[in-house]
């Protein structure tokens, strides 16, 4: 049900000012050459109209989402006499529906403004000094208050505005130090990348436009609803198709993926927004299109299969992966492949509940990426055997298997029968419980065969509590978004699909506990030295690419070109 | 290791090449037989490579070290041959510090003069005008290009870095990274081929191959950031890389045809393939240690990762790394030629080495250089003129100046940082008497944590560790001299089971728990249910430490896990080390005497000596180690200071020292401490093992610490920019924080002399202070091993924050803002490439402004010219030192001071 009386469109319209507030403030508070007030006070006291807003719009988005949050929950519990359906707040200007405030609108715009006061109030003192710390707020604030606006926009035309303004912004952020030729490479490869996906997501406005009369999210979503399976018109698969196309450009899925381990040469905050907040937006576009989409099952198929071999690519290559920022940068793609995969399954609700969880984890880990050294003092374990616990436990290995096995699967199907969560009527429902449970499984089984059997009973524990954990987080984002996001038919393909996906993903677990005990086998030895390099992606295509493009402006005539004798054999 | 510094330096040509030796062409060639000991050549390559120690045990170290045994100038000339490195600052950094009247004409006057004197201005070629005129000149010239960088440039010229062209308060070096803006280098004779074809291809060949050594560097070195690690990793760095890049394709497929086979063909010793490879290269052998200078300097931080692994972790498996690296950079630089075309003539290159060429120094570098001295000339004057030197008459001799006995004594580190809260004790309680001694107390010690088989050398890397101290929990105080029972007993905790073991047991159990869950979080399948469960813990976390709330404390949390809050304060240096049963009571005696002689402690002691190590506190700041004392191995202070307090309390130890002459009091009680060079506090330790009779001078003390807290607080609050003195208190627990504190950035002079001389001087934190009095060092032997051991270690720091500031982009390690943690050992800035070595920008300046002043440390030492003359003559290190004026020594001597100048030449000094 539409919220309509004025007081319900200020949960929206608040934080949605602020940013408006925020956008002004980063374009009129750091002029272009901002050379007098670089350093100093001045600066510093525009630093902290920045960032106080950012708290503000965090704060406004917050309250938002608790009072949207008690309406909706209210109802849904019974609480109230409210009329059954959606709980959402419209704002409306010239009959085009501007703002659209409903469950995964009202998350997404809490998780990118708390994000983004998190990465302002951080780079006060990250940046500090640095000259070109007026321009990074600039780019900032845009870029929060783009990315703010996209995830509230009503309709396609707005959110495709943002869309494209968040890539001008993150553009800036990467050429933070435009001296550095890989941050060029990253920022001008990701550039490129960025105007195919808005050439498609154009596309696909103008195809919707043609099919629906409108871009207004809602009543497109009205008019779909109508359809039934053997009614969709072809340009529903195709603008589907389109919308797909732009959310992998966004969302660095193989093998556009190349710039994102690219990216360690801009300051370590514009990591943290990119990975916590920029990359979710193909995500989110999947989520909030979703209903548009539920019925081009083929074309979230192809999504889904795209989603998959991202995960287990990156995956993978994460592990070889040596230094900390690389490492969470494949990391960043395997997720972003979890929740393209779990988008492709029709599994809405879990991968907006993988965003929220993702973007906390990886700003986290990002801004703490400094603690690399202490964290490993905190992992040597003492040596001088007086107290190690014994390593090998009573249970032989298949029993261990078993045990752990069934304590799992009894624990992921407990947790979901106890919050009702009926895992069969869930499009991919069964593949990402799966996913869970083999994950923890995986975790169990190396804990069991490498320390002793205490910590092998306290991972079990925790295991099981982390199922609780999990099925209750996604019954409450589920509950929440239900509403807002499209139902996708399972089908035969998608079994089929879930299986595929299903086999690949234990395929990935089983490689690791295989070079987790270094089994000198050739072949594997050879495999990790080609995922040490992400298996070539990037150098290939820079290989493809570097005729276009030079990575030298020009070549200067050089003392050593005039002292040594250059000969060109060929 | 200090010694074999020297005794190989004669590297091509240094020392050989009389006169001219231009060198003939390419006939001079000779098969690979005849190639001079590959050995030999390694060794003289390897000396002139400095090592960087993993960030654990971050030190400072003197990028320099190995072309030190060559003149300032000369090494400079050296350098340039085969590398861009840059020694002295430009120009417009020394017209914007003399506008601010950092120095003035007379200084240039004396700067003038005083090279005259030493022959390093030849004539009348310069004069005061001229240098005022170059300099103003490369000013203007400087501003019309800013400002018309102002009019013109784009967004992203403007932006050239943090410190470049854009920022117009502080001119560097074009420091911002290594390629840009081509450096004009016109005694550059040796280039890689990697770099002369970055500037006509556009794939950067340069970039690449640091790249691609840096990635294999990493792999071998990997301390655990990669799950899936290499089978191949307790290899020799050669052969590791070797079996890897003969599979790897990725220089195959960036064009770099066929690398894998070539690899594969190479031969499979490191040094059978330098050997190889040179004679592929046809390399003359009076070049081949030039060109190998030439391929470790382009990748000089993994050389000198490497340096590190061969010389100094004491792992045999790595000796050859270092010719390794070399191998590997040379095979990458002999594929690319090979695959392009690339030849050398190698008989172009005349090579007349710099050592004697003085006069071919051009006019700008000399001017330079006499800014440089110009502006030490005026802080020297600064210095001695602030120094009281009337304490040094004879008329107080040491028999008529029975002093009175002081409340307190505390010792100090001798780092610059010490110098502002000694300052402030002192002042406000004149009966407390300071010290400044090596922050390692004299202990030499490996300090083996609990649970532990092996531990960290906690003293100044030129030495070796001699005694092992395990920590433990020492046992609840029992008063000596009140003789009250046993508070708590080891055994009557924890039913009888040993308090240790129990630490050990849940330390274990935690830190396996901490693994497990990181397996957790990295692995291929648990990465996915990890995120989805546990993010909204990190929700939590985020909030906590963006509010700062919580804070990952780097060091001290680890060294708590498992120990139970009642035990904290008594987990340190344990007392069986002790035992006289593993350690004769004479022999810590000598420890102790050792400690008291050098530090001039023989005479007088106070109810309360305190030993004050020092430790920083910083989070989320891989560097933490750096700021941390340096004369502990980049440890904290602690267990040395807590461990000489029990040496030093011991009556068995006290007996010994009385027959040799030293007499502590019975009612003396020595205390371990710790300055917290960030926040200033000062806290003790081991307060239970204090006798109750003392308890009053310990409240006394903390009392006036506190006090003297506040006002060193309030004095460096304004030099890191704000005006609440809390501020300092913040930046220990920010986890954002860039600036925690400037470290030893104030470092410009080293004073040996005693207390009572500097006691009522001002010296900002610039200063190194070692306790010294020279009446009671009859035969110098003290003043020998301040010479030689602390006084290098002071050297060593400032020619790090001297080589950072000049050159940062070749001995610094850029913004921290791009650092990379790898293989939880080293910095990478950004995506790879090279390790990065020295300090960062943030540590050298904020906002444009240096805090750091590159200068030479100049070492003034209260001691006859002859004692001082003695030291240096027998160590041919301070001879290089001082004649090739990489510092500069001044004595005191009867209320005059003498600057040293070459060989020996003694300079009065008018005040």
């Amino acid at each position: 049900m539409g919220l309509e009386s004025g007081w319900a469109s200020t949960l929206v319209a608040c934080p949605a000012i602020l940013a408006l507030l925020l956008f002004a403030t980063g374009v009129a508070a750091f002029p272009g050459r901002p050379q007098s007030e670089r350093t100093g006070t001045a600066l510093t006291r525009r630093i902290g109209w920045v960032t106080r807003l950012t708290a503000c719009q965090a704060v406004a988005a917050l309250v938002s989402l608790t009072v949207w949050a008690w309406v909706h929950f209210g109802r849904l519990l019974g609480g109230t006499s409210l009329p059954k359906g959606d709980v959402f707040v419209e704002v409306v200007v010239a009959e085009q529906s501007l703002l659209l405030y409903d469950g995964v609108s009202a998350l997404m715009l809490a998780l990118v403004s708390s994000i983004g006061w998190v990465i302002c109030r951080f780079s006060v003192r990250y940046l500090h000094g640095e000259s070109g710390q007026a321009r990074y707020f600039r780019w900032t604030a845009i870029t929060i208050a783009a990315v703010s606006w996209m995830v509230i926009a009503g309709n396609l035309a707005l959110f495709v505005a943002c869309w494209v303004m968040t890539s001008i912004g993150l553009h800036h952020l990467l050429l933070h130090y435009p001296e550095r030729p890989a941050a060029r490479r990253a920022a001008w490869t990701i550039f490129i990348i960025s105007r195919f996906g808005d050439v498609a997501l154009v596309t696909a406005s103008v195809v919707l436009l043609q099919q629906f009369g409108t871009l207004d999210f809602r009543e497109m979503f009205t008019l779909v609803a109508a359809w039934n399976a053997d009614t969709v018109p072809l340009a529903a698969n195709v603008s589907a198709g389109l919308l797909i196309v732009g959310a992998v450009t966004k969302s660095a899925q193989f093998p556009l993926h190349t710039w994102l381990p690219l990216t360690m040469e801009t300051p370590t905050p514009v990591s943290a927004l990119m990975h916590a907040g920029i990359v979710n937006a193909g995500g989110y576009l999947v989520i909030r299109a979703s209903p548009l989409l539920a019925d081009a099952p083929e074309s979230l198929a192809v999504l889904a299969i795209f989603g998959a071999m991202t995960l287990l690519y990156a995956a993978v290559v994460m592990t070889t992966q040596t230094s900390v920022k690389k490492r969470l940068a494949y990391s960043t793609i395997a997720q972003m492949g979890f929740m393209m995969l779990q988008c492709g399954m029709g599994a809405f609700s879990a991968a907006m509940l993988h965003i929220l969880a993702h973007s906390a984890y990886k700003a986290h880990a990002f801004l703490g990426s400094g603690d690399a050294v202490s964290d490993a003092a905190r992992m040597v374990v003492p040596d001088c055997g007086r107290a190690t616990e014994s390593r090998v436990g009573r249970l032989a290995a298949p029993a261990r298997v078993l045990v752990t096995a069934i304590v799992l699967v009894a624990a992921m199907a407990g947790a979901f029968v106890l919050l009702g969560i009926d895992i069969a009527s869930k499009p991919g429902g069964g593949l990402l419980g799966s996913v869970v449970v083999l994950g923890l499984g995986f975790w169990n089984l190396h804990t069991a065969t490498r320390f002793g059997p205490v910590t092998w009973m306290q991972t079990m524990t925790l295991s099981v509590a982390l199922c609780l954990v999990y099925a209750a987080s996604f019954a409450v984002v589920d509950a929440a978004v239900v509403d807002g996001v499209g139902t996708l038919r399972t089908t035969t393909v998608s079994f089929v699909l879930s299986a595929l996906i299903l086999f690949a993903i234990i395929v990935g677990g089983v490689l690791q506990v295989t070079f987790s005990q270094a089994l000198p086998t050739p072949w594997l030895h050879e495999f990790r030295i080609h995922a040490g390099n992400g298996f070539y992606v990037e150098s290939l295509i820079r290989r493809l690419a570097t005729p276009l493009h030079r990575d030298r402006a020009s070549s200067k005539p050089s003392l050593a070109a005039a002292r040594n004798d250059i000969r060109n054999e060929r | 290791m200090n010694d074999n510094r020297r005794d190989t330096m004669t590297a091509e040509g240094s020392n050989t090449a009389e006169g001219s030796n231009t060198v003939e062409g390419p006939d001079t060639v000779e098969g690979p037989g005849h190639r001079r000991g590959i050995k030999n050549l390694l060794a003289d390559v390897a000396e002139k490579i400095a090592p960087v120690w993993p960030l654990k045990d971050y030190i400072a170290v003197n990028p320099f070290a190995g072309v030190s045994n060559r003149k300032f100038l000369d090494a400079r000339s050296f350098l340039k041959v085969f590398s861009d490195c840059e020694t002295l600052m430009p120009l417009e950094y020394y017209a914007k510090r003399s506008i601010r009247h950092d120095f003035g004409d007379a200084e240039i006057l004396s700067a003038i003069s005083e090279f005259r004197y030493t022959k390093i201005l030849p004539d009348d070629s310069l004069g005061v005008d001229d240098v005022i005129a170059t300099m103003e000149g490369a000013h203007v010239a400087d501003h019309a290009r800013r400002n018309f960088d102002v009019i013109d440039a784009t967004d992203a010229a403007s932006s050239a870095a943090f410190e470049c062209s854009t920022n117009s308060q502080c001119p560097t070096n074009s420091q911002c990274s290594k390629n840009s803006q081509g450096s004009t280098n016109s005694r550059r004779l040796i280039r890689t081929f990697a770099e002369t074809l970055s500037e006509s291809h556009a794939i950067d060949w340069a970039d690449f191959v640091v790249d691609e050594i840096g990635k294999h560097c990493a792999a071998h070195y990997d301390g655990g950031q990669a799950a899936w690690a290499s089978p191949w990793k307790d290899l020799p760095l050669y052969e590791f890389w070797q079996r890897t890049a003969a599979r790897d394709r990725n220089a195959h497929i960036l064009g770099l045809t066929n690398f894998h086979k070539f690899v594969a063909d190479l031969p499979s010793t490191a040094d059978a393939a330098i050997t190889h490879l040179l004679n592929r290269l046809a390399v003359p052998e009076h070049l081949a240690a030039m060109v190998l200078l030439c391929q470790a300097y382009s990748v000089l931080g993994w050389s000198a990762w490497a340096k590190y692994q061969s010389a100094w972790s004491g792992d045999p498996a790595r000796q050859d790394d270092l010719a390794g690296l070399l191998a590997m950079r040379l095979a990458y630089d002999v594929a690319l030629g090979e695959r392009f075309g690339l030849n050398m003539h190698w008989s172009d290159i005349s090579f007349v080495d710099a050592a004697h060429s003085d006069a071919a120094v051009d006019r700008e570098t000399l001017i330079r250089l006499v800014l440089l001295r110009a502006s030490e000339i005026s802080l020297r004057n600064e210095i001695i003129a602030s120094l009281d030197v009337s304490k040094e008459l004879p008329t107080l001799a040491p028999e008529n100046c029975d002093k009175a006995r002081p409340a307190v004594q505390m010792v100090f580190c001798i780092d610059v940082r010490s110098e502002r809260i000694r300052r402030h004790l002192e002042t406000d309680w004149p009966e407390l008497e300071t010290f400044g001694f090596a922050g390692f107390f004299g202990m030499p010690i490996r300090y083996i944590p609990v649970g532990q088989s092996g531990g960290t050398a906690s003293l100044p890397v030129l030495l070796q560790p001699s005694i092992d101290v395990r920590e433990g929990l020492r046992c609840s105080g029992q008063p000596p001299l009140n003789g009250s029972t046993h508070a708590l007993s080891r055994e009557s905790l924890d039913d009888g089971a040993d308090p240790e073991d129990s630490i050990i047991a849940k330390r274990v159990s935690i830190r396996l728990w901490r693994k497990s869950w990181k397996w957790f979080q990295t692995s291929v399948v648990g990465c996915f249910p990890f995120v989805e469960s546990t993010g909204p813990l990190f929700a939590w976390k985020l909030l906590g430490r963006s509010l700062r709330w919580t804070g990952q404390t780097s060091v001290g949390a680890a060294r708590l896990d498992g120990v139970d809050a009642s035990f904290q304060s008594r987990l340190g240096p344990s007392e069986e080390t002790l035992h006289t049963d593993h350690w004769p009571v004479q022999e810590q005696a000598d420890v102790a005497e050792g400690m008291l002689r050098n530090l001039g402690m023989i005479e007088t002691f106070a109810r309360l000596v305190v030993l004050c190590g020092h430790a920083s506190q910083t989070d989320n700041n891989p560097l933490a180690a750096g700021l941390d004392c340096g004369a502990c191995g980049g440890h904290t202070g602690e267990p040395n200071a807590r461990f000489a307090a029990m040496l030093l309390n011991r009556p068995m130890v006290r007996n010994v020292l009385k027959n040799r002459g030293i007499t502590i009091p019975t009612d003396c009680v020595f205390v371990g401490g710790l300055h917290n060079t960030t926040t200033d506090e000062v806290s003790l330790f081991d307060r239970d093992h204090i006798p109750a009779s003392h308890h009053d001078d310990v409240a006394m003390l903390l009392d006036r610490a506190r006090l003297a807290t506040v006002r060193t607080r309030a004095e460096r609050a304004p030099l890191v920019g704000t005006a609440d003195a809390n501020d300092l208190l913040r930046r220990a627990r920010d986890w954002s924080e860039v600036q925690p504190e400037w470290g030893l950035a104030g470092n410009a002079a080293f004073i040996v002399a005693p207390r009572e001389m500097t006691r009522h001087s001002s010296l900002d934190g610039r200063s190194f202070l070692h306790s010294y009095e020279h009446k009671n060092d009859f035969d110098s032997s003290v003043l020998e091993t301040i010479m030689t051991a602390p006084m290098v270690v002071a050297h060593w720091i400032n020619m790090q924050y001297y080589a950072s500031t000049v050159d940062n982009g070749h001995f610094g390690s850029g913004s921290k803002t791009v650092h990379n943690v790898v293989g939880n050992f080293g910095i990478l800035s950004g995506n790879g490439g090279d390790l990065q070595t020295g300090l960062p920008l943030q540590s050298l300046q904020a906002g444009g402004e240096f805090q750091y002043a590159p200068m030479r440390l100049q070492s003034i030492i209260a001691a006859p010219r002859d004692s001082i003359q003695r030291v240096i003559t027998k160590h041919p290190l301070l001879q290089d030192l001082l004649n090739g004026q990489w510092m500069h020594v001044i004595a005191i001597e009867n209320d005059s001071f003498f600057q040293y100048a070459p060989d020996g030449d003694w300079v009065k000094l008018e005040r």
